[in-house]
């Protein structure tokens, strides 16, 4: 397991902080049906609410997230789980702003995402949100420390500070040795440990990951997700991850079961 | 400025896969430069056709060209010059010791008291400058024939250029049209005090040259070229070797005047000579005449010669002062001024300087009545120039090559930023706006078009400096002219680059889905 020890920043604050106390809520619409929405409430860093996507495709609409309605507390790791074409991307993809919902609400904190300006878009990218995509994503012309790097310089920190950080993230992932790697250079779970460094560099409120192991190996799965552990457990970040991936589940605090669209379980402390 | 250093190193790391952008604009740049080439013509072919000229012992007729240059008079300084047309302030009465019969017989003399004489007439009460003139050398021999060519002249009271035939063949100017025989040549201090004094004339039977009293050299043995510079220098330049003369003169003017080449005005050899004439509206006021002669192939500002003769170690020397004053109703107390200071400088008396020299007081210059020039019709000994396509097929061809260069350009970096559009759309994921992604980009793409408009120079470059290299010039010349042509290249490249660069990159980055990456999963 990866040691978080050196980790600097508010993530180190955090540290202190401990985790967070709200417990998980996770239901479809249904099972939310006739309860009173409520606005966001103190504590709750993700909030989402009613959320429906569909998508028009030749054989019709097809409904690819139907009514979920979503609470992450600061601190949690929550895991989405389901079969392949369940939603769990699309839902992800909504929580983080990629993906316009047709109907419903996300909060980021305080922030409705789709009534946000681009502005705030930015803001929310640059200082909220924190990604790691299934394939990575790493900028191909880049080092793994200037991947790392690229989102800091957004930060307001110096020069120095953000090339101390960045290094200091790459060494919490384990690759302290392949600062100057090419994505090329790494291997796939290198990459990935890459790119939770990179998406922790702006210390965001909350992490999406995105199968974060789907395309890893048994030994790349565990450390990817023994790093995410470590950041949820000792440095209380908030996390969201969805996966197909049972071993995913052993590591969060709590998991989430879509089917078709819709959360039909809940597992764990929330 | 960080998303331009990170498009610069963009550039290094992603040359190789991007290496059909460079070599776009290196096609455009080389298709550009080898079309400006063929524009400009072959230097070898102005200078091939200024030795056939020089070589064929053909004589230049420096038919002359006034230009009022009223512009450089601005009230209420003006310029008082020793060889106005009143004849009231000739050099030669200033520097009587260097004259005789009004021509300058004493070179050196003239030349030091001139510009000994410089300060001290800045010295002079209202005198606001003090500027050396300086006349043109010519190319002439007796008893050759003579050749007009192309030589414009300009008809001061129509205030019209006419041909110089047709110059001739008026009828106030020539007694029979077509018949165009020169019988005399007279030194205009033979004709001085006539209020035409700045012209040249042709009455019939003499042409009057003003402004360079011994335009005409006296004969010269077969085989030997004498290169006469004006009036009071006559016979410095003697070279037996006609292609002598050409390498080490003419070539060696050629660099400085390129702008003539890109211009496709052949070289000719120009210089020039100021006269002063009252002005007929305000009888107080002169009016300065710049005089430009040229020889119908070889073009040369009179700078241009000027430096490059200095290059070749002649030192032209000036022939008159101009002295520009504050008011026209000073100019007799300064001129008084002036002669005072002449009085008391280091003057050399006629008689002395004749019995120094052991010389007859008669005119240096005398041309016997009877000598015959018989003008030739137009470029008769010109060889003709070789193929020149015509300027407007030239410029329609180079840039039709230029912009299907840019357009494959633009192709390609649409092609090479679609493959990345995912890379951008994640730049813009971790918080970047798309104006910094697009600096980014386009930066990148403009060092590739940069680099790639050096690589069609350096291709084009061994040619250019070939045919630079048949002219005569240094090493540091052609240098300078391709260091010149690269400034001139790059700065295109980059304009290009960032217009068609810039559009397919705008399109893709404003275009790049966040969505696109909301993929893999489910």
């Amino acid at each position: 397991m990866v040691v978080l020890s050196h980790i600097g920043g508010r993530l180190g604050r955090r540290m202190l902080l401990g985790r967070g106390d709200g417990a998980c809520i996770g239901m479809s619409q249904s099972e939310n049906k006739g309860r009173t929405r409520s606005r966001p409430y103190r504590g709750r860093v993700l909030h989402a609410e009613g959320l429906i996507k569909h998508y028009h495709t030749p054989r019709g609409v097809v409904a690819a997230v139907d009514g979920v309605n979503l609470t992450v507390r600061k601190g949690e790791f929550v895991a989405v789980m389901g079969p392949s074409g369940c939603g769990k991307t699309t839902l992800l993809s909504m929580l983080g702003g990629l993906v316009r919902p047709t109907a419903g609400r996300v909060y980021l904190e305080e922030l409705q995402l789709a009534e946000a300006d681009d502005s705030e878009m930015i803001e929310v990218r640059r200082h909220r949100l924190g990604f790691v995509f299934q394939s990575y994503y790493l900028l191909e012309h880049m080092t793994a420390l200037e991947n790392v790097l690229f989102p800091l310089q957004f930060s307001r920190l110096s020069a120095k500070e953000q090339s101390e950080r960045a290094e200091r993230l790459v060494d919490m992932v384990g690759l302290g040795d392949r600062l100057e790697h090419f994505p090329r250079q790494l291997s796939g779970g290198e990459k990935q440990r890459v790119a939770v460094a990179r998406a922790l560099a702006n210390e965001p409120a909350v992490l999406l990951a995105d199968e974060p192991t789907g395309n890893l190996d048994a030994e790349s799965t565990e450390a990817v997700l023994s790093i995410l552990q470590d950041l949820n457990r000792r440095l209380s970040q908030t996390i969201v991850s969805v996966t197909h991936d049972p071993a995913v589940r052993d590591y969060a605090t709590r998991s989430l079961h879509l089917e078709a669209g819709r959360i039909v379980r809940r597992e764990g402390d929330g | 400025m960080k998303f331009a250093l990170m498009g610069l190193k963009m550039a290094r790391r992603s040359f190789t896969r991007s290496v059909l952008a460079v070599l776009s604009i290196a096609f455009a740049t080389v298709t550009l430069i080898a079309a400006g080439h063929l524009a400009m013509g072959h230097p070898g072919e102005a200078a091939s056709t200024a030795r056939a000229f020089i070589g064929g012992d053909v004589l230049v007729f420096p038919q002359a060209m006034a230009v009022e240059d009223a512009a450089l008079h601005p009230e209420p300084s003006w310029r008082l010059s020793w060889g106005d047309p009143d004849g009231q302030h000739l050099l030669s009465e200033l520097l009587p010791s260097a004259f005789h019969r009004g021509v300058m017989v004493d070179e050196a003399a003239c030349v030091k008291d001139l510009e000994g004489m410089i300060p001290e007439i800045k010295q002079v009460d209202g005198v606001t400058g003090v500027y050396p003139v300086y006349s043109m050398p010519a190319l002439i021999k007796l008893g050759d024939e003579l050749t007009l060519g192309s030589l414009r002249a300009r008809d001061p009271e129509r205030d019209q250029k006419l041909g110089l035939d047709e110059y001739l063949t008026e009828g106030k100017y020539l007694s029979a049209p077509g018949q165009a025989v020169v019988e005399n040549w007279v030194p205009e201090t033979e004709i001085e005090g006539r209020r035409e004094f700045g012209y040249d004339r042709f009455d019939g039977q003499r042409i009057f040259l003003s402004g360079a009293q011994p335009v005409v050299s006296s004969p010269q043995p077969a085989g030997q070229i004498r290169v006469s510079v004006p009036s009071h220098r006559a016979g410095v330049w003697d070279y037996t070797d006609p292609e002598e003369f050409f390498y080490e003169v003419v070539g060696s003017l050629q660099l400085p005047t390129r702008k003539h080449y890109w211009s496709r005005q052949r070289l000719t050899m120009t210089g020039l000579t100021h006269q002063y004439r009252e002005d007929r509206d305000y009888p107080s006021r002169f009016i300065r005449e710049t005089r430009y002669w040229t020889t119908p192939q070889v073009q040369l500002g009179w700078e241009d010669f000027f430096s490059a003769a200095e290059a070749a170690g002649w030192e032209p020397e000036p022939s008159a002062l101009a002295v520009s004053v504050e008011s026209p109703a000073l100019t007799g107390r300064q001129v008084e001024d002036i002669r005072r200071l002449v009085a008391g400088g280091t003057v050399v008396s006629v008689a002395d300087w004749f019995e120094n020299h052991q010389m007859s007081p008669e005119p240096m210059l005398a041309i016997p009545p009877g000598d015959i020039l018989q003008v030739r019709s137009e470029g008769e000994d010109f060889p003709t120039p070789s193929f020149a396509p015509p300027q407007v097929v030239v410029s329609m061809i180079t840039w039709s090559a230029y912009i299907m260069g840019a357009m494959l350009y633009a192709g390609t970096v649409y092609i090479v930023l679609m493959r990345r559009r995912q890379q951008l759309a994640l730049m813009k994921v971790l918080g970047a706006t798309n104006g910094q992604v697009l600096c980014s980009v386009l930066t990148e793409m403009v060092t590739l078009g940069a680099v790639g408009s050096l690589i069609g120079l350096g291709v084009m470059s061994p040619p250019v400096l070939w045919q630079l290299g048949t002219a005569a010039g240094t090493a540091g010349d052609f240098l300078r002219t391709v260091a010149g042509m690269g400034g001139q290249v790059l700065l295109v490249a980059v304009a290009v680059c960032v217009i068609f660069g810039g559009v397919p990159a705008y399109l893709l980055v404003s275009r790049a889905a966040e969505e696109s990456l909301a993929g893999g999963g489910d």
